[in-house]
């Protein structure tokens, strides 16, 4: 039995979100979902964040630009799609789309305070992420999306980067550095404090010229604001939406799975439907062989015994952890010999994705 | 004998997500603890492991780790927290600070300034060696930094803030943390790796960045290593066995990669403990006896 009532989670579904932090496998455990769908006939796109060079290559991803490219295996009964986040590209794109004015455009490309933003602003790479998301699925052209998302810290952030970069541009914020002095505004300010004395508190700290650039850039950027107010209201609605499953991966490790929980909660207070969670390389695959010991020779032996007193100690707190909690649909995936990159190796993931069983009462 | 830390203040540990950082940190200062050094644990950033591990609350202010290690003390520094704390200190009204900060023209600036979370965080790490904020009253820090490419951006951001505030005690101060960062006499930097083809891979690359934009000469310690056992040609018919087989190989040939990248390895075997604090207490005596 493989990954069954994962299958039947992800039917009707036109998006698969794999959220968690750095380093548990979440790459290539989306590869391997988005393989193994689109193994049963649906065209699926897999859009990864860092991908390996190796499963780049794979998965026919090119680093440079960010436009989906076929994954060629003719095992497939349905196609296989691959893209990565090329930020500055979808930047690019976005700022070209929303401010036709060109010289705007050049005048902004100049401010250094934009460049240094664009990769780096919290909150960029995470909405240029969401903002090809929305391109691949407004498309319309997939049967199904599956979404890697960056190794955010806490992935609440990043689902919440496009209402950051929104807040941030607000006209609340924007008016501060709009006025000009003469304006009869900029007048009933300056009598009632405020704004223009936290600004003339950070030229004591940053210099008149960083101000000015900030000042500059804020004039720029409300030119975004309208599309990017639109982009977020179609970008929440659709991670909120019936069609949309949301999949954690994680390590096990009792402190990450107690975080998991924390982050489980916080998603189902802002609305998120929090499915799934996948616990990789929970023990290596010989485990599930049942070798007994009597076959080794004296160290390998006690070697044995150690590892398997280790991991069967480890799947039991799992189980115990997945009962205390409300049992939400949780899977495994065992630690394979080698790091997975190739196709056969992907397919083998999806194989081996299993269900955790209740635990059997005493 | 000296390990890497004799006479540092700060060490920063960095590596591929997954490689049991937070581990070795926990490791690293547990050991120095051990010796008498009084110690601080810190996590950067929202997200707060320790807590989870430790199962007790862990925040900006420092507080003991458990009642049976004296000397070791655990934090979180937000980026937020920290910036709090340097404007505090900097403009002296605290009355006026907390709406200062929640006004949103700081808000904005908070979000577009670049990395001026990070820089934040690393300014409160350096504070005490620079003589700017609260007392720090620590004989070490360790840092159990984020992982390569946030680590990376990271360091650069002091200076890439310098760059944009040029003018203005920010922009001095940035500086300064930079320098405090590169003094090799009071800061050390730690890799953790796993003997295995990406981590090493990562690890090499990352070696080479810190030498080269910075001339940073970090000590690595490869996790998770697993004492060689000869196998019978039996044990080699069965599926642990070939498993052992193929780690072993991988382990021989990684581990020899990332010592040529550097002679500062250090070894530690995977621990086959499930508890927490005895995980801890054993990654602790090991490193303590790898670099003694």
């Amino acid at each position: 039995m493989s990954a069954g009532d994962l299958g039947r989670m992800l039917e009707g579904k036109k998006l698969a979100v794999c959220v968690g932090t750095g380093g548990v496998g979440k790459t290539t455990t989306a590869a391997a979902l988005a393989l193994r769908e689109a193994g049963r006939g649906k065209k699926v796109l897999a859009i990864t964040v860092d991908p390996s060079k190796r499963l780049a290559s794979t998965l026919n991803i090119s680093m440079d630009r960010s436009e989906p490219a076929r994954v060629a295996d003719p095992e497939l009964a349905g196609a296989l799609f691959g893209v990565t986040v090329n930020a500055e590209e979808i930047f690019d794109r976005f700022l070209s789309e929303t401010m036709r004015d060109a010289e705007k455009i050049e005048r902004l490309k100049k401010n250094r305070l934009y460049n240094q933003l664009k990769t780096r602003l919290s909150g960029s790479q995470e909405f240029t992420s969401l903002e090809l998301l929305h391109e691949c699925v407004q498309s319309g052209e997939y049967d199904l999306v599956v979404l890697d998302t960056p190794p955010a810290q806490n992935a609440i952030e990043f689902l919440q980067s496009p209402q950051r970069l929104h807040r941030l541009f607000d006209s609340s914020v924007t008016k501060w550095f709009l006025q000009t002095p003469g304006d009869a505004g900029f007048l009933k300010k300056l009598i009632l404090g405020g704004g223009e004395r936290v600004l003339s508190a950070l030229e004591t700290l940053t210099g008149r010229g960083f101000i000015a650039e900030l000042r500059d850039f804020f004039q720029l950027a409300q030119h975004w604001q309208q599309e990017l107010s639109e982009r977020m209201k179609s970008v929440h609605r659709l991670l909120t939406g019936t069609e949309t499953l949301f999949i954690m991966v994680t390590a096990f490790d009792e402190a990450k799975l107690d975080e998991a929980l924390q982050f489980e909660s916080e998603l189902k207070r802002q609305g998120y439907p929090f499915d799934a969670v996948i616990v990789n390389r929970l023990f290596p695959l010989w485990m599930e062989c049942g070798e007994d010991e009597g076959r080794f020779s004296g160290d390998v032996a006690s070697l044995h015994a150690r590892m398997r007193l280790f991991y069967g100690e480890r799947l039991r707190r799992l189980r115990r952890f997945h009962a205390a909690h409300g049992g939400k649909p949780t899977f495994y995936l065992p630690e394979f010999k080698e790091a997975v990159s190739e196709l056969q190796g992907l397919k083998e993931v999806a194989a081996r994705l299993r269900p955790l069983a209740p635990e059997t009462p005493a | 004998m000296a390990g890497p830390l004799a006479k540092k203040k700060i060490v920063l540990v960095t590596g591929k997500g997954g490689v049991g950082k937070s581990l070795i940190s926990f490791g690293i200062a547990l050991a120095e603890a051990k010796k008498g050094r009084r110690v601080l644990l810190v996590e950067p950033g929202e997200s707060g492991y320790f807590s989870h591990f430790l199962s007790r609350p862990v925040g900006f202010e420092a507080v003991a780790a458990d009642e049976k290690w004296p000397n070791l003390f655990v934090a979180r520094w937000g980026g937020n927290d920290c910036l709090k704390d340097y404007v505090e200190h900097m403009l002296k009204v605290r009355s006026l600070v907390t709406a200062f900060f929640a006004h949103p023209v700081m808000q904005a600036f908070i979000a577009a300034a670049p990395a001026l979370s990070d820089v934040s965080i690393l300014g409160k790490l350096t504070s005490g060696l620079r003589n700017v904020g609260p007392a720090l009253d620590f004989d070490l820090i360790v840092f159990d930094a984020y992982s390569t490419g946030h680590f990376l951006a990271m360091m650069r951001a002091p200076l890439g803030l310098a760059e944009a505030i040029q003018m203005g005690p920010m922009g001095k101060q940035s500086r300064q943390i930079h320098d405090v960062l590169t003094d090799l006499s009071v800061c050390a930097y730690g890799v953790v790796t796993l003997p295995e083809e990406l981590p090493v891979q990562e690890s090499e690359e990352l070696l080479a960045r810190l030498r080269g934009e910075w001339g940073i000469e970090p000590f690595v310690v490869c996790n998770a290593l697993l004492p060689e056992t000869p196998l019978s040609e039996a044990d080699e018919q069965t599926e642990f066995g070939a498993y052992l087989s193929a780690r072993y190989r991988n382990q021989r040939r990684y581990l020899r990669q990332i010592e040529e990248a550097t002679p500062n390895t250090f070894q530690l075997e995977q621990i086959f403990e499930n508890d927490r604090s005895l995980l801890v207490e054993e990654a602790a005596a090991r490193l303590e006896r790898a670099w003694s």
